[in-house]
């Protein structure tokens, strides 16, 4: 059979098989280099879905476990961050008080406060919860602010001489033109929070998938360390792919843009 | 029209303007626009027209002196005056028919009323058949009627334009500018139409006021149409008084 490698045909033969087609020769080169290795910290492929298959109620039980912890810390953030972000745009005194102190602190890397929290707030979910929103916070603030300030002064004049109010401004103009950056901050926050969430629950945890495996490295199960890390890349990719379709519904009228 | 001394339905009295700390842009300006009355306002490019037009919107307060609504000193937009801005001003996240509906909608009206008036100057406007598309899909023409059904549907006694036409083809054009003379004939609105076409404003306006001094403009220079007809038909093209008139403004121009 004649396969021409042009443009189009790779487009219509269609990226999904092009990635499984990766993941397959990832996972077959894996394989190979860990049998010759024969190093127990490298376990092959197969052994690890094998793992992962008979952990699965457990993993299960942690998945659900970190699951709750990342929507519950990315629902605060995003519930705190975009609508001071939102209104910060808007006013500009708002912008003057909250935004050099959002950006004084956003690159401030808070997870070194991970010790200090776990000693005054505890070792409960609290301090994790508070962990990550903190971080979380300033990297919506910061990502929603920037896009809701690129509104064009022709668009708020427009929008005064129909007689918008502050609130319908808000409503009709400034929301609207954020919702892209607010799609885009809850993907890099849940990344982010998977991430935290690792090491918050290394302390004094033993629910969650990033204790699970913390216990199963100490315990020399590298199988399951890895099967694991498979459970919380799960979790990421089902954050990714939901958000993927309402990115798909909020920004349908910059894709027509780019479509055409 | 009757002759008598009523107030003017728009005015200028002498306005002092200037932005921030730039320079002084209009000094002791005085401007009457009578009810129903038709403008077109000509001058060289920036000489400050805009800001003419957002003065009589009531959307920049000048330092000194007032513009008038009706006699009333406007602060702010009033619901009686709509304006259309140079880029139709359009929110890109709504349908051609969210858009028209919008100002309806900041004024509150009633959803019925509102799909009432939406579905009637979309139809009238030839925009049916793109209803449901996104600014981005229209063409220029289409997005300067959608502009102009979303400010006809607010039934407004004062249109105020920017140069609605600048950004669309020849003959997109000048059907739209028989489809606005006819529409402003038709609701007896008040017009003032920004331009920088001679032609434009001789085929548009009954009134052409023209900005002949530099910054600060002090005074503007009103000349009378002779070819005006009114009742929405507008001079013929081909016209040699219509030429001889265009021919009059742009000397006065050039001087």
């Amino acid at each position: 059979m004649n396969v021409r490698w042009n443009a189009s045909g790779f487009a219509r033969w269609g990226r999904w098989n092009v990635l499984l087609l990766e993941l397959l020769v990832f996972v077959l080169i894996w394989e190979w280099v860990a049998a010759q290795l024969g190093e127990p910290a490298l376990p092959p492929p197969s052994a690890v879905l094998r793992e992962f298959w008979h952990e699965r109620a457990i993993l299960w039980r942690h998945l659900l476990v970190s699951a709750r912890r990342v929507l519950l810390s990315v629902a605060f953030s995003i519930g705190i961050g975009a609508p001071l972000a939102i209104l910060a745009a808007s006013s500009p005194k708002l912008d003057r008080a909250l935004s050099p102190l959002f950006y004084f602190f956003h690159p401030v890397p808070k997870v070194v406060f991970l010790p200090i929290l776990l000693l005054l707030v505890g070792l409960g979910e609290d301090s994790k919860l508070l962990l990550m929103t903190a971080i979380l916070v300033f990297q919506i603030y910061v990502i929603v602010r920037d896009a809701a300030k690129q509104v064009p002064a022709q668009t708020l004049d427009s929008m005064a001489s129909l007689g918008a109010d502050r609130w319908q401004l808000l409503r009709f103009v400034y929301v609207p033109v954020s919702l892209p950056a607010i799609v885009t901050a809850l993907k890099v926050s849940v990344a982010i929070a998977i991430a935290v969430l690792y090491i918050a629950e290394q302390t004094g945890s033993l629910e969650g998938l990033g204790a699970y495996i913390k216990n199963q490295f100490q315990m020399v199960q590298y199988a399951k360390v890895y099967s694991g890390a498979l459970a919380m890349s799960a979790l990421g990719l089902a954050g990714f792919a939901l958000l993927s379709v309402l990115e798909s519904r909020v920004t349908r009228w910059q894709r027509i843009e780019l479509e055409d | 029209m009757g002759g008598m001394d009523e107030t003017a339905h728009l005015e200028l009295c002498s306005v002092d303007f200037r932005y921030g700390g730039g320079p002084a842009l209009l000094s002791g300006l005085d401007w009457r626009i009578g009810r129903g009355e038709t403008w077109a306002l000509l001058g060289p490019s920036g000489c400050g027209k805009t800001t003419l037009l957002y003065l009589l919107a009531g959307m920049r307060i000048p330092q000194r002196g007032n513009a008038q609504y009706a006699g009333e000193a406007l602060r702010r937009p009033r619901p009686e005056i709509g304006l259309v801005l140079q880029d139709f001003g359009l929110l890109p996240w709504l349908t051609a028919a969210a858009n028209v509906e919008l100002g309806m909608r900041l004024r509150g009206l009633a959803p019925a009323e509102r799909e009432a008036r939406r579905d009637g100057w979309l139809e009238r406007l030839g925009l049916r058949a793109v209803a449901r598309q996104y600014p981005v899909q229209l063409s220029g023409g289409q997005r300067q009627r959608v502009a102009l059904a979303r400010l006809l549907a607010l039934q407004t006694e004062a249109l105020l334009l920017d140069e609605p036409f600048a950004a669309v083809d020849e003959l997109t054009r000048e059907r739209l500018q028989e489809t606005l003379g006819l529409l402003v004939a038709e609701l007896g609105a008040t017009q003032v139409l920004v331009t920088h076409s001679v032609e434009e404003a001789a085929l548009l306006a009954q009134h052409i006021a023209l900005i002949l001094e530099a910054v600060p403009i002090g005074e503007i220079t009103v000349l009378q149409n002779p070819c005006w007809q009114g009742e929405g038909s507008l001079p013929a093209r081909d016209d040699p008084d219509y030429f001889a008139f265009c021919r009059e403004i742009r000397s006065l121009l050039k001087r």
